[in-house]
């Protein structure tokens, strides 16, 4: 009898705590389910340990929501991942993607429009963003991108090889020719090598010439958007571009192509070889660690026009995504203040965010950030097509021709303008 | 009687069977990462695909547009003048080291190691190096020609015949030869193992037999080594043509060009096959077209590999 009674409430105490836990299971799991979407950007250390950050800010205000970073190292890498995995039909919720490429997976369905997203929440206002940089991710009336930053080009000059040639520092309103002067000045021959070069480019020329056609009233596309016609044999655009060419064969203070890697203009920069150099803000933290000179910055000169180029990289939301409402609460949170603070804090970019410009102001060199600010009406993005890398094969391949001295600016506009207009009929 | 042939028959059955279950993981992975994705890219050169939008069938299309791209049979040039130039440079650099490092001295394996370094080192560390070495202005290379006086004679020279200065990589000419030592110095290493492996194999005996009948080093060399090594020689002559065939790391970081988007050199002068493929299927999304070309890559290697079988009675000498 006893056996029983205790055989009876053994059992009876197992099954009240198993449906007691189901029970407990079951109501946890639907009052707070959590949904987790996967995130995918690219860069180095410094890049995932910014990310972390933000994502962790996320999580303390979203419980959840939970977001899975996958990050690859290079930009390249990050595309190929991303391909693959639209392919696999596992495309992560939210992207980062460099603008100019915005337009190769979009026009193939892969990001989806965010208007009606921003419309119906009251939260998100887009007015608290650059136009121009917004203009970025526009294409056909919709906008498929929100920014958190970006860049732009200013001049940095090394202090310590002005005072050397007891030259004046660059001011705000130099005019390229002045530049060229002062370069002349500053680049040193010993024989068949340049062992001091007065003006550099970070990256190609090619990627030079898209922009200063601009400070000379030049086009060299009808319309920055979706274009239909090439424009490079436009005076103003050949005189520009020819400009360059002479700035690296004529008057030799430019280094040629190997030198104009944007890694190696940089090193050249910073081992004391290159007066000044042109590029964007991005390298303001590793130029802070410069201890062999001083150095600041400058605005970029000017031909006829300021006019300046943006980069930026935007956000979106896949159209696979199964988890939009997630993955809009997350991308707000990526472009909102608290995210920005975190990203432009160590200083290698500017707030997209109207409201955040103090940020980038500290003591740290340089001086003249207000050289960056300065700019910012002046700066227009770069074209927006559906095929980039086929218009860029082109351009750059023909304006290579140039750069080597082997081809004069206007040749070379004449076959870029034939080619250009056969890929955008396709 | 019986039994034992039985035992005989049941564990010669027992022994394939493990022997299939150890070499299924590999046969598995050959025929799910190898075999099908070969095919399916057979397949795939049918047709236009950009991953992101749905297949479309082209027949042929891809092939026909291959063949009439301009910048494909620059490609083909590039890649026959790299193999032309590397293969030959290799093989007689990495069996010079061989004949240096085969002696019986007390530390030569740490000079056979350090010769050997260079091909287990990451070719993205390699490559980021020699491209500062490259470097026409700042470079270790040209900074060294220059000290030693020698840099200003060899660009008169060069003048002379028509060819431009050394700029390496900026130049469109020197460009493709500065790859080939970099390619060369990384497998120098490999072939020269292959090499050190079949001098060994071969008996003194030869060799005594040859001093005997007086024979000079350089006899020795010729009639005696070099035959006895053409087995060695063949492996590695078909080894190295395959993989400079299909050169595409060191040409992809040294020669990236502007915005990482149209790697190949100046005027598309480093621009090879693989990195063709690579820049057609990654960058313009166009899978089916680079499936195309990497098949006649398959062919063009193919065919070469065939060639050499067929011709080697007449010079590979064996046992």
């Amino acid at each position: 009898m006893e056996n029983k009674f205790r055989k009876g409430s053994l059992t009876l105490s197992i099954l009240l705590s198993v449906s007691l836990l189901m029970i407990v299971f079951v109501a946890s799991s639907s009052a707070q389910k959590v949904v987790t979407i996967t995130y995918s950007d690219w860069g180095g250390v410094e890049v995932q340990r910014m990310f972390t950050t933000v994502i962790e800010k996320f999580h303390a205000e979203y419980p959840n929501i939970r977001v899975e970073h996958q990050n690859v190292p290079g930009f390249t890498d990050n595309r190929l991942k991303l391909l693959t995995r639209i392919a696999a039909g596992t495309a992560p919720d939210v992207i980062k993607m460099g603008s100019e490429w915005f337009p190769s997976f979009l026009v193939r369905g892969a990001f989806m429009p965010l208007d009606n997203l921003i419309a119906s929440d009251p939260d998100f206002n887009l007015d608290n963003y650059y136009q121009s940089v917004l203009n970025y991710h526009k294409w056909e009336g919709k906008l498929y991108g929100l920014p958190q930053d970006f860049n732009i080009q200013g001049l940095y000059y090394n202090k310590k090889l002005f005072d050397e040639a007891g030259l004046a520092y660059p001011t705000d309103d130099w005019s390229w020719y002045d530049l060229v002067h002062t370069a002349t000045l500053l680049t040193k021959r010993e024989d068949a090598r340049t062992m001091q070069w007065g003006v550099a480019y970070g990256g190609t020329p090619s990627a030079l010439a898209l922009y200063l056609p601009w400070q000379n009233g030049g086009e060299y596309l009808d319309r920055m958007t979706n274009p239909t016609k090439s424009t490079v044999s436009d005076p103003a655009t050949v005189e520009a571009i020819q400009f360059i060419a002479d700035m690296i064969n004529k008057w030799k203070i430019f280094p040629t192509l190997a030198g104009t890697t944007a890694q190696s203009a940089v090193d050249m920069f910073v081992t004391g070889r290159l007066a000044m150099l042109i590029i964007h803000h991005g390298v303001v933290p590793m130029f802070r660690e410069i201890t062999d000179f001083e150095w600041d910055t400058g605005r970029i000169p000017r031909f006829r026009y300021p006019a300046n180029v943006l980069n930026a990289a935007g956000f979106a939301i896949t159209t696979q995504s199964k988890h939009v409402k997630e993955a809009w609460e997350f991308l707000k949170f990526l472009v909102g203040p608290e995210a920005i603070a975190v990203v432009v804090e160590a200083g290698n970019s500017l707030p997209a965010h109207k409201g955040m410009t103090e940020m980038i102001f500290s003591p740290e060199p340089p001086e003249n950030e207000d050289a960056f600010l300065a700019e910012v009406p002046f700066a227009r993005p770069l074209p927006l097509m559906k095929d980039f890398p086929g218009w860029w094969k082109i351009w750059n391949g023909e304006l290579e021709k140039v750069w080597l001295g082997m081809d004069t600016a206007e040749n070379a506009a004449k076959r870029i303008d034939e080619q250009v207009d056969e890929l955008l009929k396709q | 009687m019986d039994r034992k042939s039985c035992r005989s028959r049941t564990s010669a059955a027992w022994e394939t069977r493990v022997a299939l279950i150890f070499l299924l993981p590999h046969i598995i992975g050959f025929l799910v990462f190898t075999l099908f994705p070969s095919f399916f890219s057979l397949l795939l050169s049918t047709f236009s695909w950009d991953i992101m939008t749905p297949l479309m069938f082209v027949g042929l299309q891809n092939f026909v547009r291959l063949f009439s791209d301009p910048l494909f049979y620059k490609v083909l040039r590039n890649t026959a003048f790299f193999v032309l130039i590397s293969v030959p440079l290799g093989m007689i650099f990495s069996l010079i080291l061989a004949l240096l490092v085969n002696v019986k001295l007390k530390y030569i394996v740490f000079f056979r190691t350090a010769f050997f370094m260079p091909k287990i080192t990451s070719m993205v560390a390699v490559a980021l190096v020699w491209t500062w070495i490259f470097n026409p202005d700042f470079g270790w290379l040209n900074s060294i020609l220059d000290q030693l006086r020698l840099l200003d004679p060899i660009n008169s020279l060069l003048g002379s015949i028509g060819l431009p200065p050394l700029r390496w990589l900026a130049s469109p000419i020197w460009a493709m030869p500065a790859i080939i030592i970099v390619s060369v110095w990384k497998n120098l290493g490999y072939s020269m193992i292959m090499y050190l492996a079949g001098l060994q194999g071969i008996s003194d005996m030869y060799y005594e037999a040859a001093e005997i009948d007086g024979a000079s080093w350089w006899q020795k060399f010729r009639y005696v080594t070099l035959p006895m090594l053409s087995p060695t020689t063949f492996f590695v002559l078909v080894m190295s043509i395959i993989g400079s065939f299909q050169v595409f790391e060191q040409v992809f970081i040294m020669t990236r060009g502007g915005q990482g988007i149209s790697p190949g050199g100046p005027l598309d002068s480093t621009n090879t096959i693989v990195l063709y493929i690579y820049t057609h299927a990654f960058t313009y999304f166009q899978m089916g077209y680079a499936s195309a070309v990497a098949w006649i890559l398959f062919i063009i290697i193919f065919t070469f590999t065939l060639l050499q079988w067929r011709f080697q009675k007449k010079w590979v000498h064996y046992g």
